[in-house]
């Protein structure tokens, strides 16, 4: 079914549209909780919390394209889940994702930072600006999706060494840009 | 920066970088990878032979005129080499090795545009290809990450050896005579000399006359 008319449905007040977001977009939305949380049930409850405030936001909300926004809500939701979670074991995508930048962004210096996410996200987006499409994906599928460097290897149609060499760049290409940008103090 | 800065700033991203990352997804003609040797498999580095005008996604950073062999370097980790060359039609030669390193053993071959493949391997499941076109037409890409590259002359002809800093990986010269045209590359995990020895072997088996 065309998003459109899914759309049309949640406008409807149909029960229906959130029947047919989840044929469209639940197996992709599953992923995307699970890479996260690393756990089937954490995730499948998180996705079914999506759908409500999917639900609450059409409308008046008619978001385009409808799985990015989704995917948006998929993502605030499992994340904070992940904190809620913090005395469990991390293993997920997610966890593995964020070790691998962790060493690219902490302060050398440990100087208090003073920017805020909207202003980091501003910054990170003119460096996303810098690279090529396939580089920005990668990124993209790796630290906003928590991608397995398989799932990007597919989807990219490169091996997973040469995501795994990409990445070392983009994170050391993106240190040295956040430091042009005196991110650090 | 904290990685929770980082991950709150990430979700502020604007929607057009997440509908990218959604929408992108590789044309499968643009997946031309017909060998990827891996030494877990058989053993490392690789061929990567297309056709002519199937591109690797990626905006082109050199260009460079290579003894007229167009050479383009994709993001610093991929190498595509075609002919510059006059000729229009595919010469009917066919060409195969004529020595190769004790212990390998012919596997298979097959063909590629306007040429063939060879695939040979040993006890240790070490891995060489070798593979040559005559089409004009005929691009080569080559998986370059930290290579360090040597200028050669294959039988008269010139070329580049790619030597990697990995032991998981293989070495690859590419050489060729754009004048035929011809284009060869040879992919294995030799020493140099090895490598150049095999390189020089290579001997025309089949001349066929078009008329």
């Amino acid at each position: 079914m065309l998003d459109e008319k899914i759309i049309e449905l949640f406008f409807e007040r149909s029960d229906q549209a959130i029947n047919e977001l989840d044929n469209k977009y639940g197996k992709v939305l599953h992923k995307l909780s699970y890479n996260i949380l690393n756990d089937r049930r954490d995730a499948e409850e998180c996705v079914n919390d999506s759908y409500l405030g999917v639900w609450n936001a059409i409308p008046p909300e008619r978001p385009n394209p409808l799985l990015t926004f989704v995917c948006k809500i998929v993502r605030n939701i499992s994340i904070k889940k992940y904190h809620a979670k913090t005395a469990a074991k991390r293993n997920s995508t997610y966890d593995v994702a964020m070790s691998e930048i962790e060493n690219y962004i902490i302060s050398p210096n440990n100087v208090e930072e003073e920017i805020d996410a909207k202003e980091l996200a501003q910054i990170i987006e003119k460096f996303l600006d810098t690279l090529t499409v396939e580089n920005r994906v990668i990124f993209m599928r790796r630290y906003w999706f928590s991608d397995t460097y398989k799932d990007i290897a597919e989807r990219v149609g490169i091996t997973e060494k040469i995501v795994s060499m990409r990445l070392t760049r983009i994170r050391k290409q993106m240190r040295e840009y956040l430091m042009s940008k005196e991110v650090w103090v | 920066m904290s990685e929770q800065l980082f991950s709150e700033a990430m979700d502020e991203l604007s929607d057009k970088y997440i509908s990218e990352a959604i929408d992108y997804k590789v044309k499968k003609k643009e997946q031309n990878i017909i060998l990827w040797v891996k030494r877990s498999v058989v053993a490392a580095t690789i061929i990567l032979a297309v056709g002519f005008g199937v591109l690797m996604v990626g905006d082109t950073e050199v260009r460079a005129t290579v003894w007229r062999w167009v050479k383009e370097v994709y993001s610093g980790e991929w190498h595509k080499f075609s002919m510059d060359t006059d000729v229009k039609e595919a010469a009917n030669l066919k060409y195969e090795l004529g020595w190769i390193p004790e212990g390998m053993e012919f596997v298979t071959k097959f063909d590629i545009m306007g040429g063939e493949s060879f695939i040979y391997t040993d006890e240790k499941e070490l891995v060489i290809v070798f593979s040559y076109s005559t089409d004009p037409e005929y691009v080569f890409y080559m998986d370059s990450v930290d290579n360090i590259k040597e200028e050669v002359t294959i039988n008269g002809m010139p070329g580049e050896i790619f030597i990697t800093p990995s032991e998981e990986e293989t070495n690859t010269i590419v050489w060729g005579d754009a004048s035929i045209p011809v284009m060869f590359s040879f992919t294995a995990e030799c020493d140099n000399e090895t490598m150049i020895k095999v390189a020089e072997s290579i001997k025309v088996i089949e001349v066929e006359d078009e008329e």
